[in-house]
């Protein structure tokens, strides 16, 4: 009876050794490729010829991450600007001197069920998110 | 007895190291959090145009108005509060300094090669420019190894209208 308790801490908590830290590491890899869209949305969005984040720009940037395994659907985009605009467009741009605010988030998913093998539980509605904040370049003519 | 004994010691060399391996990983993310926010900073300053200067036709960047947006942007782009302290959502634990910050003066003749030894930063600008060097200290996962602090240098010519 002993032994076969060891045998089950044992195998539970090898088992945890083994793959745990392979979740942790696909964990930092969507959040610094999340991160990554971000930078690059924002080198795009906040230049003197944007001054806003397109729709086309973030539907190229869920195909870029759909490369990657991710669920397009998924993704949530949220584009603010520091003035307080909540909707960028064409034709609500962010002038030159205020910041375009922008947020990526996916779901966890189940990158954390491992741990309940050692009796962690992982939160639950919890979200990979990358935030950048940038000051646009854009003049009205 | 002794094999059994192998077992746990392996375990904790492991785990050691896998938590090392994830700590450095986070380091290098952290780092380049900093770096983009830093380069937002001076990114920020070098939008400042002196309109007074302007209207007598020359390029010149405000420096205290500069300083102001540099300091407003990395604060938002690393989650901190106006003071630059940390807030709950921010990764680094500990206040962030601007150690450095420079703004070009527009009399200066231009290409200008800028030299910072104390930070080991030279580069050649074209414009007027801002260069931002900030210090920030990397939360590690075990506090017994030595501090991980950066100083992430930046910089950002005027952007023309």
């Amino acid at each position: 009876m002993k032994q076969l308790l060891i045998f089950i801490l044992l195998a539970t908590t090898l088992c945890w050794m083994m793959f745990a830290p392979v979740y942790k590491h696909v964990y930092i890899m969507r959040q610094a490729l999340l991160q990554q869209e971000v930078d690059y949305l924002l080198e795009v969005g906040t230049s003197g010829q944007y001054g806003y984040i397109s729709q086309m720009l973030i539907d190229q940037s869920r195909e870029r991450l759909k490369s990657f395994g991710l669920e397009p659907s998924q993704l949530v985009y949220e584009a603010k600007s520091t003035l307080g605009q909540s909707v960028l467009t064409s034709s609500e741009r962010v002038p030159r001197g205020e910041g375009i605010a922008l947020t990526i988030s996916y779901p966890v998913e189940g990158l954390f069920a491992i741990d309940e093998l050692i009796g962690v539980q992982a939160p639950d509605k919890q979200r990979i998110t990358a935030y950048g904040v940038q000051m646009s370049e854009y003049v009205q003519p | 007895m002794y094999k059994l004994l192998i077992i746990p010691l392996m375990l904790i060399v492991w785990l050691s190291l896998y938590a090392g391996a994830i700590d450095q990983e986070l380091a290098m993310k952290s780092y380049y959090k900093g770096k983009q926010a830093v380069n937002r900073g001076a990114h920020a300053a070098a939008l400042q145009l002196d309109s007074l200067a302007l209207a007598e036709g020359i390029f010149q960047l405000d420096p205290i108005q500069a300083r102001a947006e540099a300091e407003r942007m990395i604060y938002l782009n690393l989650l901190l509060d106006e003071a630059g302290n940390p807030t709950a959502q921010s990764f680094i634990r500990k206040p962030v300094q601007i150690v450095h910050f420079d703004v070009l003066d527009a009399s200066l003749s231009y290409p200008y090669h800028y030299k910072l030894d104390s930070y080991d930063f030279q580069t050649t600008f074209e414009r007027p420019a801002v260069i931002v060097v900030i210090k920030i200290s990397y939360p590690r996962i075990f506090s017994i190894n030595n501090p991980v602090e950066w100083n992430i240098i930046g910089s950002a010519q005027l952007v023309p209208l």
